[in-house]
């Protein structure tokens, strides 16, 4: 994201102003639940759209020898695969759409938040924490699904003397309970970090060559630069590394290796 | 043939320079790997002391018991943090370890 003086203008540039969530279209609060069409509505409903419509018209006319977007849908769609076949194995491919889908979204939101004056929907905590947390909840009932009681003894630690065993049970369930937790902050905290910090260098060049200082604007542009290829490193990685969580997750509670 | 021995022992002069000599790019690509273990070891720390302390606060509310169980949650969840981050190094050592095997096996190919 560029540097982009905010309605207060002048040297106040604000690096969180982007962050802000504020309604485009006001709905009735139903229950206590603001209802409203916001600016976070509408990236994710772009991020649906989008990557519905890449994954549509690279599959719509299929050749033996792909075309450029046919080639992009079938690697993202091998990649996912490949993924979950070596994490979870086979019976893991019942589970195929879930984790796609989920890659996707994430990854159609971390590039779509790295367009100028966009709004990066997975830089809330909210919005990655209920992904998260779907995750958490499928997983949890694969496990109770497939083990029934069984499942808990994952929470039994294996060769440990009786008189520990209450203590590290504990431990293990509240282990068990940081998953969806360290989930969504780790992505959260990654995108968050990385779009304050362009905002922040943003905000040293616009000052710097607004104060007549053009030289001196060089050496943070070039940072930012060099921080935007690094941001879109992270987007990629952190959407790889959500999905292959999720593939670990669900192996060990279809598989119980533990 | 001379030639021939001559380019052997320059091939072992220079490998044995390079022995214990990290190339730049892998040595970067280290650096990285070692910042985002450190990041992800901070994030599963604090997230068990955080997850932990919650769990102490809601009981504390629903038993009123107010300040017990936030206080050995909160020593449980430090030892949550740090089993989770006992895991996470060995999953890591793990997998370096079989990158390296399947390294060490395709040069003796």
């Amino acid at each position: 994201m560029a540097g982009t003086s905010n309605a207060d203008g002048g040297a106040g540039i604000d690096p969180m102003h982007q962050f802000e969530v504020h309604p485009i279209i006001e709905l009735p609060t139903i229950a206590g639940v603001d209802t409203s069409f916001t600016n976070a509505s509408l990236w994710m409903v772009l991020a649906i759209g989008l990557s519905s419509m890449f994954l549509i018209i690279a599959s719509r006319r299929t050749s033996i020898v792909p075309g450029r977007l046919q080639l992009m849908g079938e690697m993202s769609y091998s990649f996912v695969a490949n993924m979950v076949k070596e994490n979870v194995g086979t019976e893991g491919m019942k589970y195929f759409p879930f984790i796609f889908s989920l890659f996707v979204f994430i990854l159609f939101c971390n590039m779509l938040g790295m367009l100028p004056y966009s709004f990066t929907v997975t830089s809330h905590l909210i919005v990655t924490f209920a992904l998260a947390a779907t995750v958490f909840l499928l997983v949890t009932l694969v496990g109770f699904a497939r083990h029934g009681v069984g499942f808990l003894k994952l929470f039994v630690p294996s060769g440990i003397p009786v008189v520990l065993l209450p203590l590290l049970v504990v431990i293990e369930v509240i282990s068990y309970l940081t998953r969806p937790v360290s989930l969504s902050v780790r992505l959260f905290g990654n995108m968050m970090a990385g779009h304050t910090m362009l905002k922040i260098f943003g905000g040293f060049v616009v000052g710097l060559s607004s104060a007549g200082l053009i030289p001196l604007a060089i050496a943070p542009f070039a940072l930012m630069v060099a921080f935007t290829g690094l941001e879109l490193l992270i987007a990629g990685l952190q959407a790889y590394v959500f999905t292959i969580l999720t593939c670990i997750y669900l192996n060990e509670a279809i598989h119980m290796d533990h | 043939m001379p030639k021939r021995e001559r380019l052997d022992a320059l091939e072992e002069k220079i490998s044995a320079r390079r022995q214990g000599q990290v190339p730049p790019e892998a040595q970067a690509r280290v650096n990285a790997n070692m910042l985002g273990l450190a990041y992800r070891l901070l994030v599963e720390i604090l997230v068990g002391i955080g997850v932990g302390g919650f769990v102490g606060w809601w009981m504390d509310k629903v038993f009123d018991t107010k300040p017990i169980w936030m206080l050995v949650f909160l020593v449980l969840g430090m030892g949550a943090g740090l089993m989770n981050s006992v895991r996470t190094v060995n999953e890591m050592r793990r997998k370096q370890d079989q990158a390296e095997a399947a390294k060490r096996r395709e040069n003796e190919e």
